[in-house]
């Protein structure tokens, strides 16, 4: 299984938004719902 | 170990603070943190989980997140709380967990507010504790960040990596510690648990314009001002200079410049914490503590009536009125402690003794064309040689500045105590006192 990517930031307007990217297949943008925190994220072991 | 529960205080304005209360040692201290902070991810590096243990081996350690950071609620980036919101927030954690007066420790970005606090908040601070900070953030010389738009333009590109942890390491934070490759990493997350990019810059930004210096000379606590000598962030130069200018303060320098107070020999700030928290506590036992009703009053309108009359005649009105009231006090057998400007404030033994001096005191000054407001609240206060302290003073205080122009209000606690004395009350609503905690319904004595 492909290690988590780094955490990163990306700016749109005065918002800074984090995001993080993992794998390298085709691209798949994964939107949770709820909250969620990125670093969190992977310290559960079962996916939601 | 598990780490304590992390709740929520809600401040007047309806932000949720989040607190973590550890320990049950015999003084309450409040941890302020510098910088973004996030409670829980603290406990996750185990020097720092260490250091918190040890401080909450000899206090009830409260912990929180300011306003916009960490797990406290967000806030615009242009709204991050001034110095006075932060000390309303300590206030609304310190009601939540129902502490009085708590040792105020304040670590780096922490120290100004922790400084504000104990100025303007004297009876709920036991004693303050400044470690790697100064009052006064626009006069620092900071040689790793010499130009302000270049450091926000780092941490808008580097903020959460840890690449930027590594440099915030090596450059101030822990130097000498910057391949310390769990260090490295638990910084990267801490600050990314802690503030999003855009707070971090707000709050760098705002924290350059902080000067707390104005409040130093009002600091009347046991203070501990504890400084790293090679520090980058706070040159010592600067640290003696604030501890210097707050009455009384113990400066101790200690060598090194790791900058976070828990990375490398953390034990030397930790014994002389322990040391002078137990010092006090000694001195505290040996205040005199006793019930005691407080009286205070104050002219209404005073201004006015000086300007239309003068100096000279206003003079001759003040000198009648401190005669008449000091008759009124011996005749209730009440004790002067202070006249301030041209309030009197005095303590009895008895709250009837005290509501019927305060009502003749009303009387015996209204033919010199003036009205007095009287407040009078029943507490335990502290004795020391000749003056006397305590949150009941405070109350007191608070209760006569509510008062309308020839009124006695009371609190509660004084309306309950003389049941059956003849005096009657009407209610005067509930009301918030500034800097004491919970809501407190008055009484306007009827006569």
């Amino acid at each position: 299984m492909a290690e988590p990517g780094p955490i990163r930031y990306t700016w749109n307007g005065a918002y800074a938004l984090v995001y993080q990217v993992t794998g390298d297949g085709r691209d798949l943008i994964y939107l949770p719902g709820w909250e969620q925190n990125l670093d969190w994220n992977w310290t559960f072991p079962v996916a939601w | 170990m598990a780490i304590p529960e992390t709740r929520y205080a809600k401040a007047a304005d309806g932000v949720h603070i989040a607190y973590q209360v550890v320990g049950d040692g015999p003084v309450d201290m409040v941890f302020v943190m510098g910088w973004a902070t996030n409670i829980e991810a603290m406990w996750d590096e185990p020097d720092f989980a260490r250091f918190l243990r040890r401080l909450a081996s000899f206090s009830r350690l409260i912990l929180f997140d300011k306003r916009g950071l960490g797990l406290s609620d967000r806030v615009p980036d242009d709204r991050l709380p001034s110095l006075e919101t932060r000390m309303d927030d300590v206030r609304a954690v310190m009601d939540s967990v129902a502490s009085d007066r708590a040792v105020v420790f304040g670590v780096s970005e922490g120290g100004p507010m922790s400084i504000l606090f104990a100025a303007t908040y004297p009876a709920r601070t036991v004693a303050l504790v400044l470690y790697g900070t100064v009052a006064d953030f626009t006069a620092r010389h900071q040689d790793y960040k010499v130009d302000p738009a270049a450091y926000d333009d780092w941490t808008e590109r580097a903020w959460g990596t840890e690449e930027h942890a590594k440099v915030e390491i090596r450059d101030w934070a822990a130097p000498g510690f910057e391949d310390d490759q769990h260090l490295v990493s638990w910084l990267a997350r801490y600050l990314r648990q802690a503030a999003s990019p855009g707070a971090a810059i707000a709050l760098d930004r705002m924290n350059r314009s902080i000067n707390a210096s104005h409040a130093l000379a009002s600091i009347h606590v046991p203070t501990l001002v504890i400084g790293r000598t090679e520090d980058r962030d706070f040159a010592i130069e600067q640290v003696r200079d604030t501890a210097s200018r707050i009455s009384g303060a113990r400066l101790v320098e200690l060598p090194g410049g790791v900058h976070f107070p828990w990375v490398g020999p953390q034990e030397p700030i930790l014994d002389e914490v322990e040391r002078f928290v137990a010092e006090f506590r000694d001195e505290e036992a040996q205040l005199e503590r006793s019930l005691a009703t407080v009286l205070f009053t104050d002219i209404a309108d005073s201004t006015r009536r000086a300007a239309e009359l003068g100096d000279r005649r206003w003079a001759d009105v003040i000198a009648a009125h401190h005669a008449r009231i000091r008759g009124q006090l011996a005749r209730y057998s009440g004790r002067e402690i202070d006249t301030a400007g041209d309030g009197f404030f005095a303590t009895f033994d008895g709250p009837a003794r005290a509501i019927r001096c305060a009502m003749a005191s009303v009387g015996a000054v209204h033919d010199l064309g003036i009205d007095i407001r009287a407040g009078l609240h029943t507490g335990e206060v502290e004795t020391v040689g000749e003056k006397v302290g305590g949150i009941a003073v405070s109350i007191g205080a608070r209760v006569a500045a509510l008062a309308a122009p020839g009124e006695v209000l009371v609190s509660h606690t004084v309306k309950d105590l003389v049941a059956g004395s003849g005096l009657a009350f009407a209610d005067a609503g509930e009301h918030e006192l500034k800097g004491v905690p919970d809501r407190w319904r008055l009484y306007r004595v009827a006569g």
